[in-house]
């Protein structure tokens, strides 16, 4: 049986639909089945990230009310892995054309079949979300060192708990660690003493996100970008979650600590 | 003055400031002997007596109160700021006075911002007998409210929202808005052992934070004192409590 994971947010453009496509990719190329749901209807992006707009036929609203043969006819094969599939959202239709309960029959059915199946969650806390969460049994929640973000974000794991889904875990993207040294961005500890969840990760603000966002190709497997490293880290931490994220230390990475490590080691 | 009772003519009468610097047990002493120095003057006296925040074991107010009455005097009513002995006065059927001690504390006012808030419409409760313990932490967007006094085992978060027609405890960070006193109460206090709200309100008193919070955590308590709501550190006055005790 697989395991279903929402990918949620409340605040719109934090980065939820990039990480859903990365951590997609990442798991199916360590070899997992995987399947992605894009649940925001309407505004349908995924497909976009993950460069497969032109393969759309059927789409989920079709799916789950049964104008396709099966689930599978909607499936659109990635590119580039075998074993990494995308339900696309409909573009012409609302979000209430699907409801909470045929969500979670969709994923019961999928998880016999996948690995994981990864639900792209829309900005919001309306119909749109309570669709995207019906079904998942664990819940990723994206946000950015902002306030508004971890505002929204601390909305959400309310949500999340008064609908029983419990221990969601923080990817906490666009970090900018020289402006949080600084203290101009929310630190790590500042977004942990108003969330206080399991931390995932954190993926560096990245240009490259931006040129494989626009190229269809996930940063996930571009080997030279630092946040595709983190991805690549993250989608670890999601296959086992005894690994934990711990924020390395500022181990006094200047001149003198340097010098200090490097004289340490000549000793030894 | 000078042996810790103080005694004031006000508009309620005469009033017996008891110095919260005494033990209970000097200043029954003191009282007695006051008593019976100046009968005269007490005879069939009505008097209001002001506890301050002085907290009370039952046992110990109802042994005050008998020596009170064993030397012919007649309790008007009292003062006080501590909820406890407010509960326990009521239940004793003395009046409670005014909205609290009329001692002078040392406080830090925090904006200030004299009624205008809105109350719910109803009568002021007599007694919040009842409490509710919620053991979780409050997230932005979650309401909790109850009709009686409120404690919090977990943090308030900004976005989140505490209310209570008594008083409000939170035993962790309350970021977010607190309403004691909702239905009128302008005894009730905020106590957190971080107080930082969005915005507090007593009764019908509001307050929003300051922008720069001092940084030391320690935990503070907020209430009414002369129309506008102040905060003080809960620590420094417990160290001065316990001293008493």
């Amino acid at each position: 049986m697989g395991k279903v994971f929402v990918i949620t947010s409340g605040k719109g453009g934090v980065g939820k639909t990039t990480a859903t496509a990365n951590l997609g990719s990442g798991l199916a190329a360590s070899g997992e089945r995987v399947i992605l749901i894009d649940t925001d209807i309407g505004l349908r992006n995924l497909d976009l990230v993950l460069g497969l707009e032109n393969r759309i036929v059927f789409d989920l609203v079709d799916v789950v009310q049964g104008k396709c043969r099966s689930p599978r006819q909607a499936m659109i094969k990635d590119k580039r892995f075998e074993n990494l599939y995308l339900i696309p959202a409909a573009q012409s239709k609302d979000k209430e054309d699907v409801t909470p309960q045929q969500m979670k029959t969709l994923c019961e059915n999928l998880r016999r079949e996948f690995d994981y199946v990864l639900i792209d969650c829309p900005a919001g806390i309306e119909h749109g979300f309570k669709n995207a969460v019906a079904g998942a049994d664990e819940a990723v929640i994206v946000t950015t060192p902002e306030v508004s973000a971890v505002r929204d974000a601390d909305r959400i794991i309310g949500l999340l708990e008064a609908e029983g889904k419990y221990s969601p875990r923080l990817i906490l993207n666009r970090v900018r660690k020289d402006m949080m040294k600084k203290g101009q961005m929310m630190s790590i500890e500042d977004i942990q003493e108003i969330l206080n969840i399991k931390l995932l990760g954190m993926v560096p603000e990245d240009e490259a996100i931006v040129v494989s966002s626009n190229k269809g190709e996930p940063a996930v497997l571009n080997p030279s970008s630092k946040a595709g490293e983190a991805y690549r880290q993250i989608v670890e931490r999601m296959k086992d979650p005894d690994l934990v994220y711990t924020v390395k230390p500022d181990n006094g990475e200047n001149l003198f600590g340097r010098l200090w490590k490097f004289f340490a080691k000549v000793e030894a | 003055m000078g042996d810790g009772i103080v005694v004031k003519g006000g508009r309620e009468g005469l009033t017996l400031i008891l110095s919260p610097e005494l033990s209970l047990q000097e200043l029954s002493t003191v009282l007695q002997e006051k008593l019976l120095k100046e009968s005269t003057f007490f005879q069939n006296a009505e008097l209001v007596l002001d506890f301050g925040a002085r907290p009370f074991q039952e046992k110990e107010f109802s042994a005050f109160l008998g020596i009170l009455h064993s030397a012919g005097i007649r309790i008007k009513g009292i003062l006080s700021d501590n909820p406890i002995t407010k509960l326990m006065a009521k239940e004793a059927g003395i009046e409670l006075i005014g909205n609290g001690s009329i001692m002078s504390s040392r406080v830090r006012i925090d904006h200030p911002v004299k009624s205008g808030g809105k109350i719910l419409k109803e009568k002021p409760e007599e007694v919040h007998a009842s409490a509710l313990f919620v053991r979780k932490t409050l997230r932005s967007g979650q309401l909790q409210h109850f009709n009686g006094d409120l404690t919090i085992l977990g943090d308030v978060n900004p976005g989140a929202e505490v209310s209570a027609a008594g008083n409000i405890v939170v035993f962790g960070s309350l970021r977010g808005i607190a309403h004691a006193g909702i239905r009128g109460d302008q005894t009730a206090v905020v106590a957190a052992l971080e107080l930082k709200p969005t915005q507090l309100r007593i009764a019908d008193c509001i307050a929003r934070s300051s922008e720069e919070w001092n940084e030391d955590h320690v935990p503070e308590m907020a209430k009414i004192e002369r129309g506008s709501i102040v905060i003080e550190p809960y620590a420094l006055k417990h160290k001065v409590l316990r001293s008493l005790l």
